[in-house]
């Protein structure tokens, strides 16, 4: 019982209390990027997903045979390996997608989000919690992929997924579908966020790198500008 | 000493390299189940395009290989492919020029009479919203039933389009407007070599 | 040569990698807290784009040679990282100033995507290998260019107690990068 309510959690966690783009601000270039439609926001989620659940199943598999020196050389290669195999299914079996997303899907292997939980998690914890934890920060991510390009898709092309709604009545904001609509609906999903974690009393975390793999020379930064 | 030395440094080499290695093996076999599929959907989508550009044709078959290609004067656009319609209603010249990204590739459909069907561009590099204007279908529509271009740059074109007005360039982006109407004027060269 | 320049200049303005294409937006958003690191940061970028490029450049050929073009990302990404391990230890033996200057943002860039970006468009944009270099340069000069400006701008910003509560921190941030993002916009229409 005890265990399973654990387990829940794992998969709990990154859905609210730790999402990834959210409240962690991290695996920012493709929530930008991608959220210009609810529907590519959707595919970079689920590959990511995908990407995400292999490659911390496989490394926690792997945690006792890859010796600590060599720990982000050998997560690096098995990332890219599945980035890879992602990118190639979806060539074969999605190519509208795969041409959505473009350049932005084999840089998925330096998105923060997957390296951070393999060196955060999988590497400590069972395949099957770390597979949790994968699906939890996956769907975490698409989640508010799918939310921030719901608005700017609803605001900038009058539809959603592609169905008319706003576009029956009037013309989309077409600003909202570019690079300063991306950073500015961001800005503002990112406030609503903060507004009611004030609210509701729960602390957001202050650093904004801490599930990034190289969060400790990341902090080395303010205390060599200080000096 | 030696025996710490192999434990600190060539295990870490010797596991790196096995991973290193079985996700390259896991990588040619997705590649080796993927591959025909994704040429089949090249080819079926390319072959949408052609139906597209030449409705008449009922389908295609390819002559590359049996007619000599034609390239522009300053080698800029070249035509890489051309396809017959079985019907004889006319021919789809694939034709790859250089606009501001680097490559452009486009489809021409020219019908028997040697006039212009439908212009096509089916792979570009430029950012999309920069010198993409000349891309939309409205832009590459005045070459409709044009059978021959009047000068290889676009903005001394004195074409007159189907409908009778003058033809228009897009101002400022005449980069990629002009990487397109060479390679149309390409096409037409083609067909006439070919003889049609 | 006017294509070299085309090249540099399209890049740091029309097609700038944190404010027109969303790449490298972590560290302009991270380490511009002011000048001096922006500096430092911008700098180290550009220096392992172009070595990145130089190296990764003739290994896509060589895959292509042998049909092994699967392979990109995952050998791309460890020459990267490794190359940035080479890097460290070299600068901070021979170079110890330089490395005093750049070495601690080393080791970020390696899960940089604006690095393994220009790597693999140059690939894809079909660049020979001296533009591909020069992309290279032009995009991280295009990035250092936003961090500076950006460092410019968070100096005004460091009294937060005139911003709304909620968005103060990143929010903040966010703003101020979709306002010169919209200023970059108007640079779309140089070339075309």
């Amino acid at each position: 019982m005890n265990k399973a309510m654990h387990r829940l959690s794992i998969l709990t966690n990154g859905l609210v209390k730790e999402n990834p783009v959210l409240i962690l601000a991290i695996g920012t270039c493709p929530t930008l990027a991608t959220t210009t439609s609810v529907m590519t926001g959707l595919g970079m989620g689920l590959s990511a997903t995908a990407v995400l659940i292999c490659s911390n199943t496989v490394i926690s598999l792997l945690r006792r045979i890859i010796p600590d020196k060599v720990r982000i050389p050998c997560f690096i290669t098995v990332i890219a390996g599945f980035v890879t195999i992602v990118q190639m299914l979806l060539k074969a079996y999605v190519p509208s997608l795969y041409d959505a997303l473009g350049i932005y899907l084999p840089l998925i292997v330096v998105n923060c989000i997957i390296l951070g939980r393999a060196e955060m998690f999988a590497c400590k914890n069972g395949p099957l919690d770390s597979a949790l934890d994968g699906i939890g920060m996956g769907l975490g991510f698409t989640l508010a992929l799918v939310g921030i390009g719901s608005i700017r898709e609803f605001l900038g092309s009058g539809t959603w997924c592609g169905i008319p709604l706003l576009s029956r009545f009037m013309p989309g904001m077409g600003i909202l579908t570019l690079v300063p609509g991306g950073f500015f609906v961001f800005a503002l999903v990112m406030a609503a966020v903060q507004y009611a974690s004030r609210k509701t009393k729960h602390r957001s975390r202050k650093k904004t790198c801490e599930g990034c793999a190289f969060a400790g020379a990341c902090h080395e930064l303010p205390a060599k500008t200080e000096a | 000493m030696k025996v710490v030395r192999s434990k600190e440094f060539i295990s870490p080499i010797i596991i790196l390299v096995s991973i290193c290695l079985i996700v390259s093996l896991a990588l040619a076999a997705t590649c080796y189940a993927a591959t025909p599929v994704i040429e089949a959907n090249a080819l079926a989508s390319s072959m949408e395009s052609r139906i597209r550009l030449l409705a008449e044709a009922d389908s295609f078959s390819d002559i590359t290989t049996s007619t000599p290609l034609v390239s522009s004067e300053d080698g800029k656009a070249e035509v890489s492919e051309v396809f017959e319609a079985e019907n004889g209603a006319g021919y789809v010249m694939t034709v790859t020029t250089s606009s501001f990204g680097g490559k452009l590739t486009m489809m021409v459909g020219i019908n028997s009479d040697g006039a212009v069907t439908g212009v096509e561009v089916t792979d570009h590099s430029d950012t999309a919203g920069i010198g993409t204007k000349d891309q939309e279908p409205d832009y590459l529509a005045q070459y409709d039933g044009l059978s021959s271009l009047t000068s290889t740059n676009v903005k001394k074109e004195k074409a007159v389009t189907a409908d009778g007005s003058a033809f228009e360039y897009i101002s400022g982006a005449s980069v990629s407007g002009s990487a397109i109407h060479l390679g149309v004027y390409t096409a037409l060269e083609q067909f006439a070599a070919i003889g049609g | 040569m006017t294509k070299y320049l085309i090249i540099i200049i399209g890049m740091v303005l029309v097609n700038n990698y944190p404010l027109a294409q969303f790449l490298g937006i972590c560290p302009f958003l991270g380490v511009s807290k002011d000048l001096d690191s922006a500096k430092g940061m911008g700098l180290a970028v550009t220096f392992v784009m172009v070595i990145a490029t130089a190296a990764t450049w003739p290994i896509q050929k060589l895959l292509d040679l042998f049909g092994l073009g699967y392979l990109q990302t995952v050998l791309f990404i460890l020459v990267i990282a490794a190359l940035v391990q080479l890097i460290e230890m070299f600068m901070k033996k021979h170079i110890p100033g330089l490395h005093r200057a750049l070495g601690i943002y080393l080791p970020l860039i390696t899960t940089n995507c604006a690095v393994l970006g220009v790597c693999i468009s140059n690939i894809e944009e079909q660049y020979t290998f001296t533009q591909a270099l020069v992309n290279a340069l032009g995009a991280g000069l295009g990035f250092l260019f936003a961090m500076i400006l950006m460092a410019g701008v968070r100096t005004r910003l460091e009294d937060q107690s005139r911003i709304p509560a909620a968005f103060r921190g990143t929010p903040i941030i966010l703003v101020t990068a979709a306002i010169m993002a919209l200023g970059f916009m108007g640079f779309g229409g140089m070339f075309s």
